[in-house]
């Protein structure tokens, strides 16, 4: 039978690492860590400067600040310790599968197998010190102790030459030296034990199992078992996280953007690192802010693609709170990765090459970030008949042919440019208007004769100063009875589209949605201009109004 | 291969050495691995990207340039927007990644996939500035597409001409990356950071029917002449002309007027019936439609239009309706 081997990391005084991991500016400084509100708060970690002046756990934060004024003093911070903690274990998870969770800066993992890794006769001190530089990486300093037990691993992990390597079968005698209380018995049982003489570890598995289980029944029996070096429990490894966290609590209240982005950073690049580790990308980005005196606001951002780019996703989340003000003062935060596999790629030998998955995503999210959400993304066509439909979906290329195949001719098609939105413009038909009026000097009837050919046509408030026109274009392109999904240009400048019509072709009556609340009923021209330019404008038979959607170019 | 049992047997670390050992004869037949696939990567990069458009590639010396800045410019109905989805189309059928910067937002996706267009090889953004436009341009440059083009739409454009330095920029982009840059405008805008420049103006716009009777649109015959090549670059010494009249037509149209304008092509056997020379000069249009009409659940009343024997596909009404 094979005896499991397992590995414990500990991360001593773990309030304080994780504080550290997540301001790292405060190392180098006399720190300490207070758990408590008020006066009744009391330090429970301090960094070596600090307790080489005299900081020790117990004492008040007053006390702490006579011996030592320029002492930094923070809470503890459950956010930073539970990332930290995640960090640790997914530092584990990267040497084996078997990981279990013991909490408070301890993780316990399943070793067997692992030495082969580390050829020598040394393999599993190699081990232990791969797995101290691994969560030093993390910003973790933590100790690592290897034994056949959970509590002879840990025991080991916490002296202070770490790595220590406890033999096979010789848990019993490491453990023997030990005090009593090191294996938590229950007050009760503690006392029995006291009266009984027995004063360490070694003296409760000298004990006959029989006697002690009679006597102290099934808790007398785990605390023997674990005397002699024996698990009472085999380990529980814990399944991989939905998410990914990373947050922080603030010293003070932020209100401006960019102290908040500072910090949110720093989180950022811990998350994906952490990503990293398991070969993962995020592919939504949540946040939580915790408001003063008693709000959240919790937001998601939905990515394009799966991407670890730091700079992408700060961007993202500085557009999306200026989009989204929190309307409150910002007094902690956690970021949240949901993971996903990215994208993988096959090199081809002979066929076109493939976009590397990682820039690719990188590309995605940075356009995302820059022009914002419906602007990027592969083209489809979207079923119906308004010419102006598009949509947009992921971007998500196949991969490239193994072959490069010939080149075919070309179908040399003559294309639309389509204008989104349309612009409204003013036309002059025949019949009874003559030639050189404008629109408002018609009779209406004349726009109520559905075959009526255009004869001149120009841009609604085309020649007006330049602000009055962008102003008017932009109110009279709103009107305009457009498809587009995405927000309108606004006030970007338009085409200008003025002059006499030299051959019009049509009409092409189109009706779409006749059954809803806002039908479209159309009647489609193509139109040469004197002065240049063939387009493509209709009538809106509803409103009666000219619009100009697409230049044939 | 089979080799006689004295040779030394081949070493992965020594190849050059073990192929000294062969006879003279067999050294220049063999290539390693690494040098077949370099050899391929070579003639590809240098070879031009074809925009399946025979007059507009015989003009840039077999299409456009990577590593370089291929500038067009033309007014509107000058046949910018086809040229522009001409080589979309043929870089994404030979299984390229494509990106189309497309500050007019005047794509249409059917008209895309009617061109010949894998849409789903062609990454579409949609700025609003020309600032953007650029930084998107520069964006796709470098994360390794081989086609990326910028088209700034009709005028005026958003934001001016930008300052030389970012085409500059995105020039170099392109030549650090391979990639070909193909930037649609409709004046120049680049400077001095385009190796090649072409202009496109609107020679004709052919419709069918005459004077008088019911009109429909039916091609348009554009000019397109070279205003730059850089002396470098393989167009000066490749290139025999300088000039090229091109035909983009409507689909499905085979007007008398589209084989006039194209008569004059290489290659044109004008003795074969009207009908095979216009299939010769245009190959068969692929129809695109029946999927769309059988879900959809519009209605379309396409008004019996006299006269017009040919159907107009850009119109949904008609090319549904047919």
């Amino acid at each position: 039978m094979t005896i499991d081997r397992l590995a414990c990391v500990a991360v001593p005084l773990f309030a304080l690492a994780a504080r550290l991991r997540s301001e790292p500016e405060l190392r180098g400084e006399a720190v300490a860590i207070l758990a408590g509100n008020g006066s009744a708060a009391r330090v429970i970690a301090a960094t070596k400067i600090a307790r080489r002046a005299g900081v020790r756990p117990g004492v008040t934060l007053l006390q702490a600040r006579a011996l030592l004024p320029g002492l930094v003093a923070r809470g503890r911070d459950a956010a930073c310790e539970r990332a930290a903690q995640e960090a640790l274990f997914e530092t584990a998870e990267t040497f084996s599968p078997r990981v279990e969770d013991a909490g408070e800066g301890v993780v316990l993992l399943e070793i067997n197998g692992c030495e082969r890794h580390f050829p020598g006769a040394t393999a599993e001190h190699d081990l232990g010190h791969a797995l101290i530089l691994a969560a030093g990486r993390t910003d973790l300093p933590c100790g690592v102790g290897i034994a056949s037990s959970k509590l002879a691993a840990r025991v080991a992990a916490a002296l202070p030459s770490s790595p220590t390597v406890v033999p096979a079968g010789e848990e019993a005698r490491f453990l023997a030296p030990l005090p009593l209380a090191r294996l938590a018995p229950e007050i009760d049982l503690a006392e029995t034990l006291a009266r009984w003489g027995i004063r360490s570890v070694g003296d409760l598995a000298r004990l006959p199992k029989d006697e002690v289980i009679s006597r102290l029944g099934v808790l007398g029996q785990r605390l023997h078992q674990t005397a002699r070096g024996l698990d009472p429990q085999p380990l529980v490894p814990r399944l991989p996280p939905p998410d990914f966290r990373e947050g922080l609590e603030m010293e003070w209240p932020l209100v401006a953007l960019e102290p908040f982005l500072f910090a949110s950073r720093a989180a950022l690049e811990r998350l994906t690192q952490r990503l990293e580790t398991r070969a993962l990308s995020c592919a939504r980005l949540g946040f939580e802010l915790r408001l003063e005196p008693d709000g959240l606001h919790a937001r998601a951002i939905a990515l394009p693609a799966p991407t670890r780019d730091v700079k992408a996703l700060l961007t993202l989340l500085r557009l999306d709170l200026e989009a989204n003000p929190p309307g409150g003062a910002v007094v902690g935060f956690t970021l949240i990765a949901y993971p996903d596999r990215p994208r993988e790629s096959q090199l081809s030998l002979l066929g076109p090459a493939d976009l590397s998955p990682d820039r690719l995503a990188t590309l995605l999210a940075r356009m995302f970030a820059l022009l914002g959400p419906g602007r990027v993304g592969s083209p489809q066509v979207v079923d119906g008949h308004l010419p102006e439909r598009a949509a947009l979906v992921d971007f998500d290329p196949p991969a490239p042919p193994r072959v490069r195949p010939e080149p075919r001719p070309g179908r040399g098609l003559l294309a639309v440019r389509v204008l989104r939105p349309a612009i409204e413009i003013e036309v002059i038909t025949d019949g009874k208007a003559p030639a050189g009026t404008l629109p408002e000097e018609l009779e209406p009837s004349a726009f109520s004769q559905p075959a009526a050919r255009p004869l001149a046509l120009r841009a609604i408030a085309a020649n007006a100063a330049s602000a009055a026109t962008h102003d008017s274009i932009a109110a009279s392109a709103s009107s305009a009875p457009a498809n587009d999904h995405g927000k309108r240009q606004g006030a970007a400048a338009r085409p200008r589209i003025e002059g006499t019509v030299r051959v019009a072709s049509g009409p092409w009556n189109l009706e779409e949605s006749w059954w809803s609340e806002q039908p479209v009923a159309r009647d489609y021209w193509d139109v040469e201009l004197t002065e240049g330019g063939v387009y493509r404008i209709y009538r809106d038979r509803t409103a009666g109004s000219w619009f100009a959607d697409g230049v044939y170019d | 291969m089979l080799m006689p049992m004295s040779m030394p047997e081949p070493a992965v670390s020594s190849f050059a050495q073990f192929r000294s050992t062969l006879p003279a004869a067999l050294i220049k037949q063999l290539r390693s691995g690494r040098e077949l696939v370099r050899a391929d990567e070579a003639v590809h990069r240098e070879a031009p990207l074809p925009t399946s458009l025979a007059e507009l590639d015989r003009l840039l010396g077999g299409g456009l340039e990577r590593g370089a800045l291929t500038e067009l410019i033309g007014g509107r109905s000058s046949g910018r927007f086809g040229m522009v989805l001409a080589a979309l189309a043929a870089a994404t059928t030979a299984g390229e990644a494509t990106a189309l910067i497309d500050l007019g937002n005047g794509l249409d996706p059917q008209a895309a996939l009617d061109a010949g267009c894998r849409l789903e090889r062609l990454l579409w953004a949609r700025p609003e500035r020309l600032r953007d436009a650029l930084a998107a341009t520069e964006m796709a440059l470098q994360s390794g597409f081989a086609l990326v083009v910028l088209d700034l739409g009709c005028p005026p454009v958003p934001g001016g001409r930008s300052s030389e330095s970012s085409w500059v920029r995105l020039q170099r982009a392109a030549a650090a990356q391979g990639a070909a840059l193909f930037v649609s405008a409709p004046y120049r805008v680049s400077g001095t950071a385009a190796a090649t420049v072409l202009r496109a103006r609107v020679r004709r716009v052919l419709w069918n029917g005459a004077d008088g009777e019911p009109r429909l649109l039916a091609a348009l015959a554009a000019h397109l002449a070279i205003e730059k090549s850089r002396a470098s670059t393989p167009l000066s010494h490749q290139t025999t002309t300088r000039e090229a009249q091109l035909a983009l037509r409507v689909p499905g149209s085979f007007a008398a007027e589209i084989l006039a304008a194209v008569a004059a092509r290489p290659g044109f056997d004008s003795a074969q019936p009207s009908g095979r020379r216009a299939r010769q000069a245009f190959p068969p249009v692929q129809r695109v439609s029946s999927p769309r009409l059988n879900v959809s659940n519009h209605l379309i009343l396409a008004q019996p239009f006299p006269g017009a024997m040919v159907p107009n596909h850009n119109h949904p009404s008609v090319s549904n309706h047919l």
